[in-house]
């Protein structure tokens, strides 16, 4: 009687540990996926961003450089 | 010089040979044959099947104290070494993307161990101790070394038996799985299609070993020994700036280790130690933990349909019995049978490495309660 009683805390235990441990390694899968998504999805999002700012000051500099340059050309004609 | 000659005639092993030696030196060319006609597991079959033909000639001193065959058993069973070694280089082999992807799988992994407590039970109602009781059970868990590891610790003299029966058992899980998956589903359900995963990025496949082997070892400590080897392996071949260390994990380190666990099991089992009916209970229960953790896995994920709204296809439950990569291989060929548009080999990858650790952590349980 002692021996079936000892098997089934045994077999309690080691079931209970087996879905705890992979059970809460399943919870911390998901959270660190949704942080590490989280974190491509600001940096494409700033990197897009940071594209646009620098294809805008790219464009103004070459305005500037086309208005100067119709500047100098004006005053040597 | 006459008794010099009597000396020597009687130190010929041709003289004690038994009918016992002759019965193993049978089970020896099975396993030989299996091995390279049948190309069942041939790289475990061949060392084991040979350790126990060489420990059965008589006179060989190869398992007394200093012998050969005893000196690989006792630096490396024993002393639980060569479990742990294999799973660095298992951790080094195996991919987790498919069950980070889907981290629900690790619940199917967890399921398929019920099929170590099915037996368990069983081996009691049979007369069976408690520790031999949980050696024979982890055979459900389909991984070879983790059976060593605990049967070493726990019942070292089924250990041969329960080895032999956990790489016999994983060779037939095509003929396993099917049969019990097929009994457990309707058809509607074998025809779930599963969605695509998403992707996992490297650095998640990175944490992962670390965040692993916290969550893991802090709850069940005495699985340190295969579960910290099997995260280091992981990390090795995942963070890329290891190269050697990974490639010799995954090789020469496995295969080295794979001859001195084969012919250090193939040795225990001797005449006096196999030739028992303990050795048939081993062999039938090691079915009845097989198709236990199979249907485990299965119901579990028919289970878990009822609560989710994205349906998995519960024959990759049945993947759980972690014998890596087959178990997954033949719910793939199941699937795509019942629906040939059907894609579940990535999917079912998942449960099959959450079974590796799943057993692992099911042997660290035991021990912490039995050893």
């Amino acid at each position: 009687m002692t021996e079936w009683s000892a098997a089934g805390v045994v077999a309690l235990t080691g079931i209970i540990a087996v879905f705890a441990v992979l059970g809460l390694l399943s919870i911390a899968v998901i959270i660190a996926g949704k942080i590490f998504e989280a974190r491509a999805h600001s940096k494409k999002t700033s990197s897009h961003s940071s594209g646009t700012s620098t294809q805008l000051r790219m464009a103004a500099g070459t305005m500037q450089s086309s208005k100067v340059n119709l500047h100098s050309s004006r005053a040597k004609g | 010089m006459q008794e010099q000659l009597m000396k020597n005639l009687a130190d010929m092993g041709i003289l004690y040979l038994n009918a016992g030696n002759v019965v193993m030196w049978i089970v020896a060319f099975t396993l030989f044959y299996l091995a390279i006609k049948k190309q069942i597991e041939p790289l475990l079959l061949i060392p084991i099947g040979f350790g126990i033909f060489i420990a059965n000639f008589p006179l060989t001193g190869l398992l007394e104290e200093h012998g050969l065959f005893e000196m690989f058993y006792k630096f490396g069973i024993s002393t639980e070494l060569i479990p742990p070694l294999i799973f660095l280089g298992l951790g080094a082999m195996t991919d987790f993307g498919p069950v980070l992807a889907n981290p629900k799988t690790f619940l199917l992994g967890a399921a398929a161990q019920l099929g170590v407590y099915g037996a368990f039970f069983t081996a009691l109602l049979l007369g069976f101790s408690l520790p031999e009781a949980a050696s024979i059970g982890i055979i459900g868990g389909a991984d070879g070394p983790t059976s060593i590891f605990l049967s070493n610790a726990l019942a070292p003299h089924l250990m041969g038996a329960v080895a032999v029966a956990a790489y016999s058992y994983m060779a037939l899980v095509p003929i396993i799985i099917p049969p019990v998956a097929r009994a457990l589903t309707t058809k509607q359900e074998r025809n779930i299609i599963m969605t695509q995963m998403r992707m996992v990025s490297k650095e998640e496949k990175i944490v992962f070993p670390i965040m692993g082997c916290i969550i893991i070892i802090l709850l069940v400590p005495k699985s340190a020994p295969l579960i910290a080897m099997f995260m280091l392996g992981n990390l090795f071949m995942e963070c890329g700036v290891v190269e050697r260390l990974t490639d010799v994990s995954r090789n020469a380190l496995m295969n080295i280790i794979t001859i001195l666990l084969g012919l250090s099991v193939g040795s225990r089992m001797t005449a006096d130690t196999f030739l028992r009916l303990d050795t048939i209970g081993v062999f039938i229960l090691g079915i009845v933990a097989f198709i236990v953790a199979c249907a485990g896995g299965v119901l579990i994920a028919k289970l878990m349909n009822i609560f989710s709204k994205n349906k998995i296809n519960p024959l990759i439950g049945a993947a759980g019995v972690s014998a890596v990569p087959m178990a997954a291989r033949v719910v793939h060929v199941m699937g795509a049978k019942e629906n040939p548009q059907n894609y579940l080999l990535m999917h079912a990858m998942g449960p099959n490495v959450a079974g590796v650790i799943g057993t692992a952590v099911c042997a660290g349980a035991l021990i912490s309660s039995l050893a």
